[in-house]
């Protein structure tokens, strides 16, 4: 079996879990009543860390699916934030700024402004409550998305080039 | 020159297709859930025993900060104690868990004898929405264990919402205090109706709306709201809350009532569905 193939595998049942343990734990670490989404700060680390279009597509397309079983009530909405923002935020990323770290991040905050924003217009055209919900769910929901995603995307890179070093990638 | 077109662009087009199936997921899921279903049972089947176990460690962890909140309080309360009283105070701790999971679990076994008019099916949470926008969780048991959509699902206390989605050994529940979530209900005291609402906006404070209180009506904070048994979903005679609050829409000019929930939705574990409703 290639390198490649056995790191996605081993990354793919990492997510299943993380994803799966995050669902767990999601209204244990409430701030302000919001959870993160910590599943789509992944998606968008993986899809700004490692410039592989397809495996990111795949990833979004199949943990976007997960997190629409398990949460909310139409199949299809999450799946495609994860899908648009994560292949947006790659697209422009390793197309125009390669290897600049500061705009990796800059990148994790907009997407996930763009993730918090556009779920508070899909549910104020519902609610009819756009500052209500903007106000007190989108902003503190962005806020810990970002700090989390920032605080994540070190972590992921660490992890990432441990596993990808020269003596290390012998076992992949 | 289209296929070279198209080499150039794979990816893009790749993403807008993607983008267009969901789409159309999205319609077929909006006017009917179970649509999408098979995808549902499909990720159920693979991932239900790693969630429970996962959800069994994410209570654990819940209950170990609340257990160092509740001693933080008594150490602080009781500064000119000895180490052997704090021991006790550690172990009495320890007992009032114990006894307040022992009184949960008899008010599980006691809620069939004081609704005989229900034939209950016990069910444990397995996960809770975390979208923010969502009152939503999953349970254990689906179409296998006798559970199909719109049945009514009730706690200890009362009310929590209905079944929206069943799959063979899962269901997902939609809580009242869900955005999307109505409910006929009725003052206890004078048996007025009205209807309760859940709304996005109040979804975090786990309160909900009462609304169509008619000018005439006689409703004040402390009432008990129940369920009136109008609609199709849920008996009556189900407790709901108490009025919170009485509040004037600005813009109509006519009264609502912010609704206490008797149940409390951030720490469900055990739920029971209203299979059918006894003669």
């Amino acid at each position: 079996m290639n390198s490649n193939v056995r790191y996605n595998i081993i990354k793919s049942i990492s997510f299943f879990l993380l994803f799966l343990l995050s669902q767990a734990m999601g209204p244990h670490i409430k701030i302000l009543g919001v959870t993160p989404n910590f599943i789509f700060l992944l998606v968008l680390i993986a899809s700004l860390v490692e410039n592989t279009t397809y495996a990111n597509l795949f990833y979004a397309l199949v943990f976007g699916s997960f997190f629409d079983v398990y949460n909310g009530k139409i199949f299809g909405i999450y799946t495609v934030l994860f899908v648009v923002i994560s292949f947006l935020a790659s697209e422009i990323y390793h197309k125009y700024f390669e290897d600049m770290t500061a705009v990796q991040v800059l990148f994790i905050v907009l997407a996930t402004f763009l993730y918090s924003f556009v779920i508070c217009i899909f549910f104020a055209f519902r609610d009819n409550s756009f500052i209500q919900l903007f106000t007190q769910i989108s902003l503190p929901e962005f806020v810990y998305n970002a700090l989390l995603g920032i605080v994540l995307f070190f972590i992921y890179k660490t992890v990432v080039k441990r596993l990808m070093s020269p003596r290390r990638s012998r076992y992949f | 020159m289209g296929e070279a077109l198209f080499r150039r662009n794979k990816k893009y087009i790749i993403v807008v297709l993607i983008v267009l199936v969901l789409l159309v997921a999205i319609y077929f899921s909006a006017v009917n859930r179970e649509n999408t279903l098979f995808y549902d049972n499909a990720v159920s089947f693979v991932s239900r025993p790693v969630s429970q176990f996962m959800t069994f460690v994410g209570n654990k962890f819940g209950d170990f900060f609340d257990y160092f909140k509740d001693k933080k309080r008594l150490v602080e309360e009781n500064v000119a104690l000895t180490d052997q009283v704090t021991e006790l105070e550690h172990k009495n701790a320890q007992l009032s868990s114990y006894e307040a999971e022992n009184e949960r679990l008899r008010n599980m076994l006691d809620l069939k004898g004081k609704n005989p008019q229900f034939d209950l099916i016990a069910s444990s949470v397995i996960s809770k929405d975390n979208s923010n926008y969502y009152g939503t969780f999953l349970i254990d048991k689906g179409a296998n264990h006798g559970i199909a959509t719109n049945m009514a699902v009730m706690g200890t206390k009362g009310l929590i919402g209905y079944v929206i989605e069943t799959g063979t050994n899962w269901a997902k529940i939609q809580t009242i205090i869900d955005g999307g979530s109505s409910a006929g209900c009725m003052v206890t005291r004078t048996k007025s109706v009205a209807v309760t609402n859940g709304t996005t906006a109040l979804l975090n404070e786990g309160l909900l709306s009462m609304l169509y209180i008619s000018k005439d009506m006689s409703i004040v904070e402390g009432d008990i709201i129940e369920t009136s048994g109008l609609g199709q979903i849920y008996p009556s005679g189900i407790m709901i809350g108490r009025v919170k609050e009485l509040r004037k829409d600005d813009s109509t000019q006519s009264q609502y009532a912010i609704i206490q929930p008797v149940e409390d939705f951030e720490n469900i574990k055990e739920v029971f569905v209203i299979a059918k409703t006894l003669e």
